[in-house]
Order: C-alpha cells, then structure tokens, then sequence
C-alpha cells in the first residue's frame, strides 16, 4: 500500500481546556457525541505516538490542539519531538497560559505559527464568547510576546452574531499586533456550540457585509484572510471577494486534515465524532483508505442533490450537521436555517 | 487616488499579470491553470481590464533579451500551478522574479533600459507574482498561511501598524505592558528594515509622508495621474512587451 502523503496532520493533545468557549466545535463539549478519552493519573508521554504515525506517512506539518494544548506541561517536549523529526509545527492555542517566557521558548523550539483567537476589540465580548475573563488582555498579550520574539502568529475571527459588528476594528487590531493572516471563520455549530445556534449563528446578510469588510481590510491592510469553514455558493456568491480565500470540505482529499487524539484514534477531520480507526491497531495506509472514507466523503443532504455544485460544496460542513442533527447527510445548520435563500441561490447559480 | 510609486507598479503588475490570464471564471480564482490551448488565446477582458494607448517607441521585444524579460511574465501560469505546494511555489515564485531581475540587468547593461524604468518593472512584476501566488497559495483552517513578503514593502506596513496600535490601543484600552512590548517589535523590525539598505529606508520616509490611509491596489483607469515619469514609462514599455506575443 502506497505511504500517504499529508499536507498536515492534527493532533488533539488533550482534550481539557481552559475556556469554554460558546462557539466551541469540539465534539466532547456536546452532550450527546461525547466521548472523553480515559485520564490516567499520569501524564502520557506522545511522543511514542507521534513517532508511530510519522513512521508511517509522508507529512512535514502537525498542528497541535486540543482542548488546549498549553496545558499539557510537556508541550514544549512534544514540540521539541516534531523539530527534530523536522517537521513545521502549528499551535492552535488561545493564548491564557502563553507567558513571555513560554512563548519565547516554544518559538525557540519550533512552533512555526500561532493560531489565536480574536473575537473582538472590545474586552467584554472576547472574554463573553470565549467564556473566561481575561482572555482578551492574555491574547494580546501573547500577540506582543510572539511578535517581539519574531515568531509568526494568525489570528481566527469566529463569526456571529454577537461580535461579526466588530469585525473592522478587530481586523485593525489583528493587523496592529502583527498577526501574518486572519482566519475569518463563520461560526460553525458543533460541541457546545451546538446549543448556542440561534443566539450565535450570523445571517447571511450578515456575513456577506462581514466578507466586505474584509476583502476591503485584506487589500488595505495587505492581510491575507481566508475562510476556512466551508461557505455555500447558494447562498453567498464567494467570486464577489477575490482577495479571500475559501475553502470546501477537504475530507478524503490530498488536502485532508486528518486528525489524530491522544489514544490514537483517527478521524476525517477534528470536527467530526466519526473514527475511522485506530493508529495502534491497523497501518495508517488502511485507515484513510477509500473504502473507509467513503460513507463520510459521500455524505450530501438530498437537499443538495440537483444542485451542479454539490461535488464540490458537499452541501457546507458535515461534520457539523453531524454533531448538530445527528446525521452526516442532513443539512448543516447555516444551510438549514437559509433554506428559501438557498434554493433561490441555486436557482440563480443555475440560470447562470 | 493618490498611491505611492511602488504602490502603483504593484498594481500595474496585476493588471498585466490579469492580463496575461484569460482564464477567471465565477467558480475558480482567477489564476487557477487550464490545460494549455494550442494556439494562444485572444486577449480578453478579465477581472482587470486594460487598455493599453499604442506607442511608437521605444521598440521591444525585438531581441533575445526582451524574450527573457517576456519569458517570467509568461510563467504565471507556472506558478499559479505550483503555488498549491507552499514550498515549490515558493521556490517557483523566488526564481521567476530573479530571472526576471536578470533579464531587466541586461537590459540596462545594454543601454536599452532606463535603470530608473527597470526598477518599476521589477516592481511591478514582484506585485504580479505575489498576487498569483497569494492567489493559489493553499490557505486552509491547519496550514501556515502565508504571509507578505518581508521586503521593502513591509515598512508601509510597519508605520500603519504603529499607527494602528496608537489607535486601538486607546479604543480597546489595551494593557499598557502589551502595548509596550508590540510597539517595541514593531520599532526594532522598522529598525532592522531600515538598516537593511538606504533603499528601504528613504522608501520608509516616503511611506510616511505619503500614506493617506488607503492601501487599495488601483485599477488601471482610476490611478491619479500624478505618477512618477519613470513608473508611467516602466508600465507602458510592459505593457507593450506582454502585448507584443500575445
């Protein structure tokens, strides 16, 4: 069987966190696709791990998350591992526990980019979404020390309805700080986020001004942005914006982001519940073969099925209708709760 | 609009480079590589439309090395295909503006360029190509996304983020600490670039002075005429040398 060959790979370091944010799309912060992972007393050494999958794939980017990663006191261990192994390190992290000094030495060690969230310019609705007081001023905070370290940061804006009003200024502020690139990613329900639908998920009339804004601050700012959940072309025609990149589900792909957890599991994506195996029991080849890939990679909602466009946008997020209705092929929620507009898109998209 | 000189060659850069592209459609960017045809296309207009006035003179593209001045606008296509590997685009990209350089150097070398005029068609073709390759770059939620190119024109960038932290940091009213230590980064980086060479620092002067607060690349029709003699000159001789093939 041929070695895989992975842009990246994800690897969920632990599953405890230090916030709780309302967007949350982690699938162990929803009540019904909970799965905790056992926790033993000790602390595990990954390492072993990690060295049993790299073993096994062609793969020079592992993004670690979680959870967040920066509780785990042997972070700086586990990144020192992959440097060595010479591969480029992400950190999704949100920033609470990234004193000067940690900073500086995983930047030392090998962190190549920071990811960290930027919700708002204003310090009450960062703190609210993120569901801790004091995240804003500790996010700065590591912005300043990454920036003054030289290493590189991108900053995610989760988009809805409560802070997408913000984006301008928060997109000044992410520019400010040095951020490299901003993720403007609508909210996309799963995990807690799931419950949070109606008070969170932003209209499309709103995302479409919030898009404005940022291909306007991409060119003003020189700031690359790119949407990285999945946008439907029924619903916002993403050619308006030629400055941002968009994505589709990248599950199955030669772009796939399969992730990995602390147990070995393996699955499509890190928004998705679905294991497709286990490291540990079976060849990494095997697990993302495309037989065991295909009941998620053919995954459409039938509301999806005339439309022309449906190989490409696979209807949104799956894993996110996933977690929210319980069924890959339903329609994700910002495809659900915009139907009308959608099938007039489609028409449109159609006619055209 | 008012726009800096380098600010506009960049634009006149993507123009050329639109140009050279033939290829937008609504469903793809505009850079994504076809198939080859078999015959060269006709020119249409894209996502940016030019109209370039004919001039009598100089004449281009008339040698051996006008064709490799030629020959790196011509390989957008090359790099549109490569930039989704992050790092053979960027190999790729870093290769097409040397040659590009090279090609400009024997020009003047021959007395058939201007070095001014050469300046602003490399800087214009440096806009180019990090457009295509920003364009085509994979930039997803787990990849390390690109970021501008650490030259020149970061130092406009620079002086608009201190700015900006001014500004914010009284908006959000940030934590005096924090503020302390971006402004630092950002004066040692300013610092660092403008030790770099004396180019970077008058550039940086420059920026200064003439930053209005808009960054917006300016198409073609809209640029305020109130442009460098040499830019103007540097636009037209590209113009003509990529229509030339075409």
């Amino acid at each position: 069987m041929a070695r895989p060959q992975l842009q990246t790979l994800i690897f969920e370091v632990t599953q405890t966190c230090d916030h709780a944010c309302r967007y949350c799309y982690n699938y162990w912060t929803h009540p019904t696709t909970s799965r905790k992972l056992k926790a033993s007393g000790k602390l595990k050494d990954l390492r072993p791990l990690l060295a049993h999958v790299l073993d096994q794939v062609d793969c020079n980017l592992v993004t670690l998350t979680g959870g967040e990663p920066t509780v785990r006191p042997d972070l700086p261990e586990i990144v020192s591992f992959l440097a060595e192994r010479d591969v480029r390190i992400n950190l999704i992290t949100n920033g609470h526990q990234l004193t000067e000094g940690a900073t500086a030495d995983l930047i030392r060690r090998g962190v190549t980019l920071f990811e960290l969230p930027l919700l708002s310019h204003h310090r009450e609705t960062h703190d609210a979404l993120s569901g801790s007081v004091g995240a804003f001023d500790a996010v700065l905070a590591a912005l300043a020390h990454i920036r003054y370290h030289r290493g590189q940061a991108v900053t995610v804006f989760v988009a809805t309805r409560r802070n997408i009003a913000d984006l301008p200024d928060t997109l000044k502020l992410a520019f400010a700080f040095g951020a490299r690139g901003v993720m403007l990613n609508r909210f996309n329900p799963g995990g807690r986020g799931a419950s949070a639908i109606d008070e969170l998920l932003p209209s499309v009339d709103e995302m479409r001004a919030a898009l404005a804004v940022a291909e306007a601050a991409s060119q003003e700012y020189h700031l690359p942005i790119s949407c990285s959940i999945p946008i439907q072309p029924c619903l916002i025609d993403t050619s308006r914006y030629p400055h941002l990149g968009f994505g589709f589900c990248a599950a199955g792909s030669d772009r796939a982001y399969y992730t990995l957890d602390t147990e070995g599991n393996v699955r499509p994506c890190n928004h998705t519940p679905t294991v497709l195996g286990n490291a540990w029991d079976e060849p990494f080849a095997e697990i993302i073969s495309p037989a065991r890939l295909a009941t998620f990679q053919t995954a459409l909602p039938p509301f999806c099925a005339p439309c022309t466009l449906r190989d490409e946008c696979q209807g949104g997020c799956k894993a996110s209708a996933q977690v929210c209705y319980g069924d890959l092929h339903a329609e994700e929620p910002f495809l659900h709760h915009n139907r009308d507009l959608a099938r007039a898109g489609a028409a449109h998209l159609d006619a055209h | 609009m008012k726009t800096n000189r380098r600010e506009f060659m960049q634009g006149v850069g993507l123009v050329l480079a639109s140009l050279l592209s033939t290829r937008c459609s609504p469903r793809t960017t505009c850079y994504e590589p076809i198939q080859p045809t078999p015959t060269a296309p006709t020119p249409m207009p894209t996502c940016y439309t030019v109209v370039p006035t004919p001039s009598p003179q100089p004449s281009v593209g008339q040698s051996k090395e006008w064709d490799s001045l030629r020959q790196p606008w011509h390989d957008l296509d090359r790099l549109a295909q490569d930039a989704p590997d992050l790092e053979r685009g960027e190999k790729t990209r870093e290769r097409l503006v040397a040659d590009h350089q090279r090609a400009l150097d024997k020009l003047v070398a021959a007395g058939d360029l201007d070095p001014i005029v050469a300046e602003e068609m490399q800087a214009a073709f440096e806009g180019a190509a990090y457009h295509i390759w920003r364009a085509n770059a994979p930039m997803t939620c787990y990849e390390s996304v690109p970021f501008p190119d650490y030259q020149v024109e970061s130092s406009s960038d620079l002086a608009r983020q201190a700015d900006m932290l001014a500004e914010m940091a009284e908006q959000s009213a940030i934590d005096e600490a924090t503020v302390t230590q971006a402004q630092a980064a950002i004066e040692r980086d300013v610092a660092f670039l403008a030790m770099a060479t004396d180019d970077q620092r008058a550039l940086l002067e420059q920026v200064h002075e003439a930053d209005n607060g808009t960054h917006d690349f300016p198409r073609l029709a809209e640029l305020d005429m109130d442009v460098p003699s040499e830019s103007v000159e540097a636009a037209r001789i590209l113009v003509e040398l990529l229509l030339e093939r075409e």
